[in-house]
């Protein structure tokens, strides 16, 4: 669906390269994760696949064709939600919906029911001006959405969203990612990273250090380690144990048939220290 | 189908732009601005108003709809609707075409509301619209120029004082040099000598002149128009 090689990009005015030299595919229907600290070359990267930027250097081929060869029909089949929430403040969320919605040639059809998936039907006609940014963010996503495209770019989807509100934005990006749609997801939330996306691709001062899917990275560079812990004369005790030949450990074997096991975690590293293993700083 | 696609946009930009203009109180402020119009030239004796009226009338779809245009956008940046609008398939041309819309209707609606209540006498309405509708295309879209190189409002008020004493000013020769037809190329006089003829009389090849004129500047500048607000606006300028 998107195929990027060897893509170069440098700001005018500015001497230095922020895309080096970027490569990577998308595929139909895959949740594509962009990880990286601010400054990486994410939103440069996302701007240049949705053609905000101009002037780029390798080969961007997007459903088919490259993109500086597409028209405005493009937009009629991608959906973008930048990481702030761009709206009319002085009008309600219905009119925001319905006035931007009307550009496309599949004008979207169920705006309430958009509305109450992301839990704000009672707040439908008040003035996004008095909106929390928890709700011009979910607002904006289903601006995304609405007219049904196939490809879609969110930027910090979860961001300024409690728990209760990231999860519906998270399960309407699993449903979307189950009808079909291509997901283009670039984030610093490790954890959003390791739920959502099929694969990711760490990226850092303009150059992609890794891809691969959340759980390889995770085992690849985690220490193939089990850390048990259970109860020993009524205290909390654990131990780390090498994975290889568990069942014939003899410690295990003993805390198997003597105590009772609390908890048993494999030690599989997190994103974010694969990311600083291979980059040598944190992700934010 | 293309066409008529656009022309579709157009007509739904417009529709949103009317809206938003209404709703962030830019019609109010023109109402209570054609009213106090109307105040001063109730006040005027008969032959200073015979001469205001084509004055107040240029004023405004030249400075007040740069103010407008300048303002409209800068509410826009700020919010972040032209982003939004940037990944929509509503192209720029439409975009633009839409706010020289709204901003003539406003502009003819409020000249045409002061003329009527005014006491003047006769007046060739074709010449006054057309000359307002050229005007508020050519000072729109210098004021969207403007705006493409502005950061914030502040910044838009300060660029703009040079363009209006450019534009503006020169108007003044008219008072010297009142039958000099050459004055006619320099687009803002043209626009006052269509607006003031059509109250005091133009002769029909003066008016094609002034048309002309304003035609060919603002085909120029709308071209123009586009490609700062790409560059400037779009394309990595957000």
């Amino acid at each position: 669906m998107i195929n990027v090689r060897n893509l170069q990009f440098s700001y005018p005015k500015s001497s230095k390269e922020a895309i080096k030299d970027l490569s990577f595919s998308i595929a139909k229907g895959e949740v594509f994760g962009f990880l990286g600290p601010s400054g990486a070359g994410k939103t440069t990267t996302q701007r240049l696949i949705i053609g905000l930027l101009r002037g780029y250097g390798g080969s961007i081929e997007i459903m088919g064709k490259e993109r500086s060869m597409w028209d405005y029909n493009f937009y009629e089949k991608i959906g973008v939600a930048f990481d702030f929430p761009n709206l009319y403040k002085k009008l309600t969320a219905r009119e925001n919906l319905k006035l931007i919605g009307s550009y496309y040639r599949s004008a979207p059809k169920d705006i309430e029911g958009l509305l109450v998936r992301v839990g704000l039907e009672g707040e439908r006609n008040k003035k996004v001006e008095d909106y929390s940014k928890g709700m011009k963010m979910r607002l904006n996503f289903i601006r995304a959405i609405m007219h049904d495209p196939d490809i879609l770019f969110f930027d910090e989807p979860t961001s300024g969203l409690d728990p209760v509100n990231a999860k519906i934005i998270k399960d309407i990006i699993v449903e979307l990612k189950n009808n079909g749609k291509t997901i283009f997801l670039t984030t610093h939330h490790m954890d959003v990273a390791e739920q959502l996306c099929d694969r990711v691709a760490f990226i850092n001062e303009g150059l992609i250090s890794a891809i691969d899917r959340p759980k390889n990275l995770m085992v690849q560079y985690g220490k193939p380690m089990v850390t048990v812990e259970f109860e020993k004369f009524g205290e909390v005790q654990s131990e780390k144990l090498p994975l290889e030949n568990l069942k014939d450990n003899p410690i295990f074997e003993d805390i198997l048939r003597n105590h009772r096991i609390l908890t048993i975690h494999s030690q599989e590293a997190t994103l974010e220290e694969v990311f600083i293993l291979l980059n040598g700083r944190a992700l934010i | 189908m293309n066409d008529r696609q656009s022309l579709i946009r157009i007509r739904k930009a417009l529709f949103s732009d009317m809206l938003f203009q209404f709703k962030q109180g830019f019609y109010f402020i023109y109402l209570l601005i054609s009213f106090i119009y109307l105040l001063i030239l109730g006040q005027l004796p008969f032959d200073f108003a015979d001469i205001a009226l084509p004055i107040i009338v240029f004023s405004d779809p030249s400075v007040l709809g740069l103010f407008f245009i300048g303002g409209i956008l800068m509410l826009e940046k700020d919010q972040g609707i032209i982003q939004t609008l940037s990944v929509t398939p509503l192209k720029t041309k439409e975009y633009l075409i839409s706010k020289l819309i709204s901003l003539c209707l406003i502009s003819v609606l409020a000249v045409l509301l002061i003329t009527a209540l005014s006491d003047i006498g006769s007046v060739n309405y074709l010449f006054l619209i057309v000359g307002v509708i050229l005007t508020s295309v050519f000072f729109t879209l210098i004021g969207i120029m403007i705006t493409t190189k502005s950061r914030h409002l502040n910044a838009f008020f300060v660029k703009m004082i040079p363009w209006m004493i450019i534009l503006v000013l020169p108007c003044v020769l008219l008072v010297f040099f009142p039958k000099e037809w050459f004055l006619s190329v320099y687009p803002s006089i043209a626009s006052l000598k269509l607006v003031y003829g059509a109250y005091h009389g133009i002769s029909f090849a003066e008016a094609s002149l002034s048309v002309t004129v304003l035609i060919i500047s603002n085909l120029f500048l709308f071209k123009k128009a586009i490609i700062m607000f790409e560059k400037h606006m779009i394309y990595g300028g957000l």
